[in-house]
């Protein structure tokens, strides 16, 4: 009896211990592991986010990307989904991590930090991130690819030596062994000259001791960005053999003068040669990228412009009555054309591969949908797949409506569905805790901090072009 | 006689254990919270120092299942008064209110920029309520 009772008792740890691990994993369901993706190709240059701001760092094996202040990986052969920390009963949640990764923290006034902008890079076999002293020098560091083995690698700017300081940090790219940034001036007279300063396009080259090189400079507001660390409007492209430099913006956080401004640069790599392309000064924000192309807002600015190979530039602004639509722009022929417009209410997160513009479109009100798009640089839809929302979420809601006929509430719309990054296997997204209701990005736990990632998920991106029937298929959700 | 008193016994119970379930299965209330202030400090990356600061209500419906889920069944966000560095800021509605489950928001733009004010109010399964202001 007592040998019975044994026997039962160790069958169940064991089968407690191979059950215990899956926090990180959803549903293996159809998917098998191995390698899926046999005919994928593998191009480090591809993939350096070059048609714009990218959320995740792309290796040949799958993908690094944060969630909530921690470095993930997520194999996209062995559709495991994991930190990247190896340490025992690590919960993986604050500092004491070994992937914990952070930028600078404003409202303590501390720009000390290992990852500035959460910007992280994979080359030549290595990730790479921003790491600033409490001095403010900006270090690049490599790391392995288990984000180990750190290492200093160059010098990138220092406010003690040179008041320079790394600008926008997620926009930095990485294009030939060499990576692209911006620095600004920190001007001690900065907030007496109606926070305007000096921004520079530098570029480094990926070896040790390297130096910076100073490929232009121009005068541009520093304050579209209220706090430190946040985006300025400013971006860096590679496209048709030319990395471009942009910087836009609509509404300054504390001059109310030239509201609107824009600066364009090219910089050609094998002339060395760096030219403005475009500026833009002024107050008015109708029509500045051309004749009848409507306003440019907040989406203008350089977080969510993208581009294509050809040297184009694609833009979201809106009509005199809000409706949102994505201009295409090519700054050096001086040609600009609407391109696509909302059947809805709202564009978001634009994307480009360098094939194809992808985005989310969302109408409002009680019927709320949102659809991620995809179009050719023509604005032809090429693919539309509804984000759909929870069954639970969705009966809750539809008997709210009828118990409450008359009250205002909402479904969440697309806004708060991040894209971390677009290749040929996967679209990788993840959802904020205010929308966790959409299936295959949604917890089944809630916080109440509401910039917490609830569920992240990817969508085949051959099946999704192609319009087959796809699903997305959970790879992380939100637990305490 | 006896076999008569615990049958009426047993009826009572059941009525008396369904009176307390089907009072518990749902509760509502009105929430007011008024003028609750809130406050940011924070640095630019020109090391000079912010200020943001201000003032937020809503007028909300709450519903809850004790023990089970709290819901939000409406909620009126008015525009928050907000100062930066003690200059009146433009506050701008930023779509609808949203609601979901237990909690609604509602997003405020400052001076037209991607910056904003976010008043929450949120139910838990006890009926009770809490309100915060996030701003960034």
């Amino acid at each position: 009896m007592k040998e019975k009772i044994t026997i039962i008792f160790c069958t169940v740890i064991l089968m407690l211990t191979l059950t215990s691990c899956n926090k990180y994993k959803q549903q293996v369901g159809e998917f098998e592991s191995g390698n899926i993706f046999a005919d994928y190709q593998y191009n480090q240059e591809e993939v350096q986010s070059k048609y714009g701001t990218s959320e995740m760092a792309i290796a040949e094996n799958g993908y690094y990307y944060i969630i909530d202040n921690i470095l993930f990986f997520y194999n996209v052969n062995s559709d495991v989904n994991m930190p990247v920390c190896s340490k025992v009963n690590c919960k993986h949640s604050d500092e004491n991590c070994d992937a914990y990764v952070s930028s600078v923290k404003s409202e303590t006034g501390s720009f000390a930090c290992n990852c500035l902008g959460n910007k992280i890079f994979f080359y030549n076999n290595h990730l790479y991130c921003i790491e600033v002293t409490k001095d403010r020098d900006y270090d690049l560091y490599q790391y392995d690819a288990s984000f180990g083995n750190k290492k200093k690698i160059l010098r990138l700017a220092s406010v003690k030596e040179d008041k320079l300081f790394v600008s926008d940090a997620k926009v930095c790219m990485i294009s030939e062994g060499y990576l692209y940034y911006y620095t600004s001036y920190l001007d001690p007279e900065y907030a007496n000259n109606d926070y305007i300063t000096k921004f520079q396009c530098n570029r480094i080259k990926l070896e040790e001791n390297a130096a910076r090189e100073e490929l232009g400079e121009f005068d541009f507001p520093g304050d579209y960005a209220a706090k430190a660390g946040d985006s300025n409007g400013l971006a860096i492209y590679l496209s048709d053999n030319n990395i471009y430099f942009y910087a836009g913006g609509t509404a300054r956080m504390y001059s109310k003068d030239n509201r609107v401004q824009y600066r364009v640069a090219k910089y050609n790599p094998a002339e060395k040669q760096f030219d403005i392309i475009w500026t833009h000064t002024g107050n008015d924000s109708s029509d500045v990228l051309g004749k009848d192309t409507g306003n440019v807002n907040y989406m203008s600015g350089g977080n969510f412009v993208k581009m294509d190979s050809d040297g184009n530039f694609y833009i979201l602004n809106a009509t005199e009555e809000n409706v949102d639509r994505i201009i295409k722009v090519n700054f050096e022929d001086n040609i600009s054309e609407v391109i696509y417009t909302t059947q809805q209410d709202r564009i978001y997160s634009l994307q480009s591969d360098g094939e194809n513009l992808y985005f989310f479109e969302s109408s409002s009100g009680r019927n709320t949908k949102s659809y991620f798009i995809s179009t050719d640089f023509a604005g032809t839809i090429k693919s539309k797949y509804e984000m759909l929302y929870d069954d639970i979420y969705l009966s809750k809601m539809e008997e709210h409506y009828k118990m409450y006929p008359d009250d205002n509430a909402v479904k969440p719309d697309a806004s708060h569905i991040i894209v971390y990054g677009i290749d040929d296997r996967y679209i990788l997204m993840g959802c904020e805790e205010p929308a966790n209701v959409f299936k295959g990005l949604k917890s089944s736990e809630t916080s109440d901090k509401l910039d917490k990632i609830s569920g992240v998920g990817v969508l085949n991106t051959k099946d999704y072009l192609d319009g087959s029937d796809v699903t997305i298929k959970q790879i992380y959700q939100y637990e305490q | 006689m006896k076999r008569k008193f615990i049958k009426i016994c047993v009826a009572a119970m059941s009525i008396s254990v369904l009176s307390v379930v089907s009072v518990f299965a749902f509760q509502s209330r009105n929430v007011n919270y008024n003028d609750q202030p809130f406050s940011t400090y924070y640095m630019d990356d020109y090391n000079v120092s912010h200020h943001v600061s201000g003032t937020a209500s809503v007028d909300a419906a709450v519903g809850w299942d004790e023990g089970y889920s709290g819901w939000i069944i409406s909620a009126y966000f008015p525009k928050p008064c907000v100062t930066i560095d003690g200059m009146s800021a433009d506050i701008n509605y930023v779509g609808t209110t949203e609601i979901s489950g237990s909690s609604a928001y509602q997003e405020f733009s400052i001076n037209n920029t991607t910056h904003s004010v976010r008043p929450t109010v949120v139910c838990d399964e006890y009926g009770d309520t809490y309100f915060w202001v996030k701003s960034w």
